[in-house]
């Protein structure tokens, strides 16, 4: 049975990352995403100012109960919760720390936003978002840290699909009520292919910096691709495909907040 | 922005071969590399001293996110391919490979502790920073995975010897 060194590690890491075509930095795209980001902070703390009242909850606060049926706000912003499950249990976190569910809503609403605020309670506050489709899409936007999240709705079981740090959270992350604004869309919603296949491998005819590539007919003002939104749009403006799919209702998906305990 | 420039400038080559160990695909590396120096690139003024750890925490659980949400259909296996008996350099070069198929079957975390340590040249204390877990945390995982990749530690390499005799 061969046995190896240290060294052969070091070698076999060398070897494998030296032949990589590895190009300089795209400084403009970095700062351009950089600065895009901010500007969807700044939007959307002054649309969480003028948004409709929202469910508070975190630990030992207010549990929503169970079918409570609300509808959504004045502005049309948001919905509110259509049911509602009682978190539990605890996982592991990237870190493997371990994450308590300090917040869960269940849902089916499809087409339209459903904004979620929970109060975290340190900053490794994570979330995760399972469908009962996993190939529905999906779009989370962290309203304070200006962060988006999008892709097909089909995380593991395990884990949180993403968690926060001591410098990704905004300023006083501790000291009030966060939310996220999600929408869910159904599996065939008009959505161009993307980057990345489903299979996580990358998608050759749809290069990062030109997803109108493989487009017969583009349409750069609307975000569309042969008549499909450019993921790229549906990610920072989900609200242009919903006021295509508009709201309805669907398969439940569940969207659990994870945290540490206060003061761990 | 103050700095944010030549940190990218000279720190991009290194990050993308660390992003490539750990995703093994370049397109996914530069992706990768991409993100994490967005995020940095947002917060660079509140991030004090040096900016590898943050950025090498962001690619970490970024990739680790992406893992989860896009490629659930790796699956480490529990056993490395086999490699025959020798040391000439055929088989060196057949060995490597298999520790290099090796080392891509390693559980996430497992496999990021080695790419640091292995490659990054970060200490134990390093990688537990980056990683935010406790430095027993970083010596459990880096013994499991040498020993499911049959590393020895104790082990002195024959051509290294060679050459400093």
């Amino acid at each position: 049975m061969t046995r190896y060194t240290e060294n052969d590690l070091r070698t076999v890491f060398a070897d494998h990352s030296k032949d990589g075509p590895v190009p300089p930095p795209r400084l403009e795209l970095i700062v351009r995403r950089g600065r895009r980001a901010r500007l969807r902070r700044r939007a959307a703390t002054g649309a969480v100012l003028t948004g409709a009242a929202v469910v508070v909850a975190g630990v030992g606060g207010f549990l929503p109960d169970v079918n409570r049926n609300t509808t959504g706000s004045a502005s049309g912003l948001s919905s509110r919760a259509t049911i509602s499950a009682k978190p539990s249990g605890t996982i592991r976190g990237m870190n493997g720390e371990t994450l308590s569910v300090i917040h869960s809503e269940t849902h089916r609403t499809m087409g339209a936003p459903v904004t979620v605020v929970y109060r975290p309670t340190s900053v490794s506050t994570g979330y995760s978002i399972r469908c009962t489709d996993p190939k529905a899409w999906v779009v989370i936007h962290h309203v304070r840290t200006g962060e988006a999240d999008f892709g097909r709705c089909n995380g593991s079981g395990d884990g949180p699909d993403s968690e926060n740090d001591a410098l990704s959270v905004a300023p006083g992350w501790l000291d009030e009520p966060q939310t996220l604004k999600i929408w869910v869309f159904p599996a065939d919603a008009p959505i161009a292919e993307g980057h990345w296949k489903d299979d996580g491998t990358p998608n050759p005819d749809v290069p990062l910096n030109n997803p109108y590539a493989s487009c017969k007919k583009a349409n750069r003002k609307l975000g569309l691709c042969d008549g499909k939104f450019i993921q790229d749009v549906v990610h920072v403006k989900p609200e242009r495909l919903a006021a295509v799919v508009k709201r309805r209702q669907g398969e439940p998906w569940t969207v659990k907040v994870y945290d540490r305990p206060a003061g761990s | 922005m103050d700095g944010f420039t030549e940190y990218a400038g000279h720190s991009h080559e290194r990050l993308c071969r660390t992003a490539y160990l750990l995703t093994r695909n370049w397109a996914t590396a530069e992706d990768l590399v991409q993100t994490a120096l967005v995020k940095a690139w947002t917060v660079w003024r509140r991030i004090e001293g040096d900016p590898d750890r943050y950025v090498y925490r962001i690619i970490v659980n970024t990739h680790a996110s992406w893992w989860r949400r896009r490629w659930r259909g790796e699956v480490p296996t529990e056993v490395m391919p086999e490699g025959s008996a020798g040391r000439d350099l055929a088989k060196t070069v057949t060995d490597r490979e298999a520790l290099w198929a090796a080392t891509g079957a390693l559980p996430g975390q497992q496999r990021a502790v080695v790419v640091l340590h292995y490659f990054g040249d970060l200490t134990h204390q390093q990688v537990a920073d980056v990683l935010g877990c406790s430095l027993g945390t970083v010596k459990k995982q880096l013994s499991r995975a040498l020993a499911r990749l049959r590393v020895d530690s104790t082990l002195h390499d024959p051509d290294m010897e060679e050459a400093v005799r």
